[in-house]
């Protein structure tokens, strides 16, 4: 018995609940677009043939570009495309058709639009792209005639990035607070839940709303951005800290925190080892749970124009151009960031959802579950 | 004549009930009522009691983890009721408890090792191979393997959890020693295996033990002194022979009749002093009760020398 234990290394329960996770295959492939989604963000400007400020005015409202196979003669071979000719229909809409006569091979590692890789390595090579006068819209153009697959792309920096983030700043906060009110209890418990409660009061897409306009309107992109992640986690800590204050109630009462206590060790340092440590198992969840709240409100906000401005892109402002009946209709991909987002979100849901399941055991015995 | 380690001065500690919107006291509960107790080096303490009498509201205001409404706390002829919570450490230093359920005293995220290398606290100077080798000592001196030291609580029984409680409380080699019914909840081979290891250790390290238990047989075994709590107060003290020849309260004399005969006769049950009539606390429950006891609280009289009963009609079974 002994020798097996010898053998066996202890296993830490978060170890096992990964173990569980890894059983739950729905959650699993979640996990997965997500991985992709934020490598896709990561490397967005070496995925993307275009630099997000790329425009073409002659190729507004391009359709997405056909890749061809097999040459006009009838043979296979290698990708390529077709040039493009445009013509005006009577309601002076751009009708695209394929040039046959021009054949653009389609390449790989090309060297496209200058950036900068990881954000400091200049460079200018991209996965795909096609010699110039041609252009290739993977998923179509915007009405600026720019390359909505790399718009997407770019997009997701600010959305991905802007969810983290702001559930990173929103529950640092939430815990902290949340473990002091809870630990001590009294009139510091008292003050701090009357100050959650004024920030839970309001609606938070109002709140929000009003936070935005209390700043000027002509800020730049970057400005916008920091101030979003900060709006969301002003407003966001407060239901954090309010469930970790519960739990910190009774997870102060344990033995664990008497004996760190009887030891003489200060509270804060008992808080930041003996109770928000088990408050953990509920956060991860809840974490994985509210971030696609802060992408939806980062869309909300863009798609109204309060947001990330044009030429800058986020899913939300690139969706703002679909708000009309009639871009929807002859130009329906301009959806697409739409349904990245739509994929996002449910992608977190399943994953939280997964996640719950993994932790069960330790939420079941930190006694926070409610059946 | 032995040096006292610790002494007690009119501890109290009542709990307001709130009631109603505006949250008004509604009377106490007096967990903790008047108590004087006093501990000799190496006279170990026992203190008996059922649940719910205020045994471990006691021992969490001894350590100060609750604080005391009023009375004095004085260790090593050191006043220690007031002291801030950076004074006390030199304190802890010397002064050490081991709760209860060792179920949830040992912080399930933590290995052994972390769990014990928490107590070095009051060795903030020492070194890293210094203290591994202490902890290696330590749980040699529980009588656990070696190899337990990088495993997780969940992975032991409730007695050898338990030594790893005792081991982690004995890291700074503490003066006294509070085992909160440290036994209570093991099964009773486990718990004659943890009463023979805490003797050796008194044996080896000279710590003297206030011990709380609601079992008497436990308390003989280990305690030279009993003080029997009801209510929140002291109502009988002697050693431990005396008490258990010659009990002289009718509560510890319930208490011991419950302990052998299985079957007590028991008035009426009541769960802790809220109400305050002024006579004897254990009146409702009394066999022998009269009218004085009603009126009048009993103080605490010693009877014969070194034997403290707070009644009005003692027993007196000699003879």
């Amino acid at each position: 018995m002994n020798n097996n234990i010898g053998i066996n290394k202890s296993k830490s329960e978060f170890w096992l609940s990964i173990q569980r996770l890894k059983k739950n295959s729905l959650a699993l492939i979640c996990l997965w677009i997500i991985v992709l989604l934020y490598l896709g963000a990561i490397f967005a400007d070496f995925i993307s043939p275009y630099s997000y400020d790329n425009e073409a005015r002659d190729y507004s409202y391009a359709p997405p570009t056909k890749i061809h196979f097999i040459s006009p003669s009838g043979k296979l071979g290698c990708p390529f495309i077709y040039g493009m000719s445009s013509s005006f229909d009577e309601y002076k809409r751009r009708i695209y058709s394929e040039d046959k006569k021009e054949i653009y091979p389609l390449k790989f590692f090309v060297r496209g639009d200058k950036y900068r890789f990881l954000g400091f390595i200049p460079a200018s090579i991209h996965l795909f792209g096609v010699d110039s006068k041609a252009r290739i819209f993977l998923w179509g153009a915007d009405y600026r005639g720019r390359d909505l697959f790399s718009r997407v792309f770019y997009g997701s920096r600010v959305s991905l990035s802007i969810g983290f983030l702001g559930v990173l700043i929103s529950f640092f906060i939430g815990l902290i607070v949340g473990g002091i009110s809870g630990y001590y209890g009294g009139k510091i418990d008292n003050l701090i839940m009357r100050a959650c409660e004024m920030i839970m009061m309001i609606p938070g897409f109002y709140l929000m709303l009003a936070l935005r306009a209390a700043f000027p309107p002509n800020l730049n992109s970057l400005q916008v951005y920091i101030l979003i992640v900060l709006i969301f986690s002003f407003i966001g800590w407060a239901g954090m800290a309010r469930v970790i204050r519960g739990m910190s109630i009774s997870l102060r009462e344990r033995e664990y925190v008497l004996a760190a206590k009887s030891l003489g060790i200060s509270d804060l340092k008992i808080i930041l080892r003996h109770i928000l440590p088990h408050t953990m198992s509920y956060t991860i969840v809840a974490a994985s749970m509210s971030i696609p709240g802060f992408i939806l409100g980062e869309s909300g906000l863009s798609l109204i124009g309060l947001g990330i401005q044009d030429p800058h892109a986020s899913w939300g402002n690139l969706l703002s151009e679909a708000m009309g009946i009639m871009q929807i209709k002859f130009y329906p991909w301009i959806l697409l960031p739409g349904l990245f987002i739509f994929i996002t979100v449910i992608a977190f849901n399943v994953l939280g959802d997964g996640l719950r399941d993994a932790l069960d055991p330790m939420l079941k015995e930190e006694g926070l579950k409610n059946e | 004549m032995q040096e006292t380690i610790l002494e007690l001065k009119n501890i109290k500690k009542h709990y307001p009930i709130k009631r109603g919107f505006l949250k008004r006291s509604a009377g106490f509960v007096r967990a903790v009522d008047n108590v004087d107790l006093s501990i000799r080096k190496g006279e170990n303490l026992g203190l008996v009691g059922e649940s719910g009498c205020g045994k471990t509201t006691l021992a969490r205001v001894i350590l100060k983890l609750i604080e005391a409404d009023s009375g004095r706390i004085i260790f090593r002829s050191n006043d220690i009721t007031a002291l801030s919570n950076r004074r006390m450490r030199s304190i802890r230093k010397n002064l050490q408890i081991v709760f209860q359920d060792p179920f949830s005293s040992l912080d399930p995220r933590f290995t052994v090792r972390n769990i014990i290398k928490e107590a070095f606290i009051f060795f903030p100077d020492w070194d890293k191979n210094k203290i591994e080798s202490r902890i290696e000592e330590l749980i040699a001196t529980v009588i656990l393997p070696k190899d337990s030291l990088g495993r997780y609580p969940y992975e032991f029984s409730g007695g050898e959890r338990q030594r790893i409680a005792i081991a982690r409380s004995l890291v700074s080699n503490p003066e006294l020693l509070i085992l909160d019914e440290a036994v209570s909840s093991l099964d009773v081979i486990v718990q004659a295996q943890i009463l023979e290891l805490l003797k050796d250790l008194q044996k080896r390290l000279g710590l003297t033990y206030l011990f709380i238990s609601h079992n008497l047989r436990i308390i003989r075994k280990i305690c030279s002194q009993v003080a029997v709590m009801y209510l929140g107060k002291i109502v009988e003290k002697a050693s431990t022979e005396e008490l258990f020849n010659n009990p002289l309260h009718p509560y510890t004399d319930l208490l011991l009749t419950a302990a052998i005969k299985f079957k007590a006769e028991v008035k009426k049950e009541i769960s802790a002093s809220t109400d305050s009539f002024g006579g004897c606390c254990f009146y409702p429950r009394c066999n022998l009760r009269q009218h004085i006891c009603k009126q009048q609280e009993p103080p605490l009289k010693e009877l014969s020398p070194g034997h403290f009963v707070a009644c009005h009609f003692p027993i007196n079974k000699k003879p």
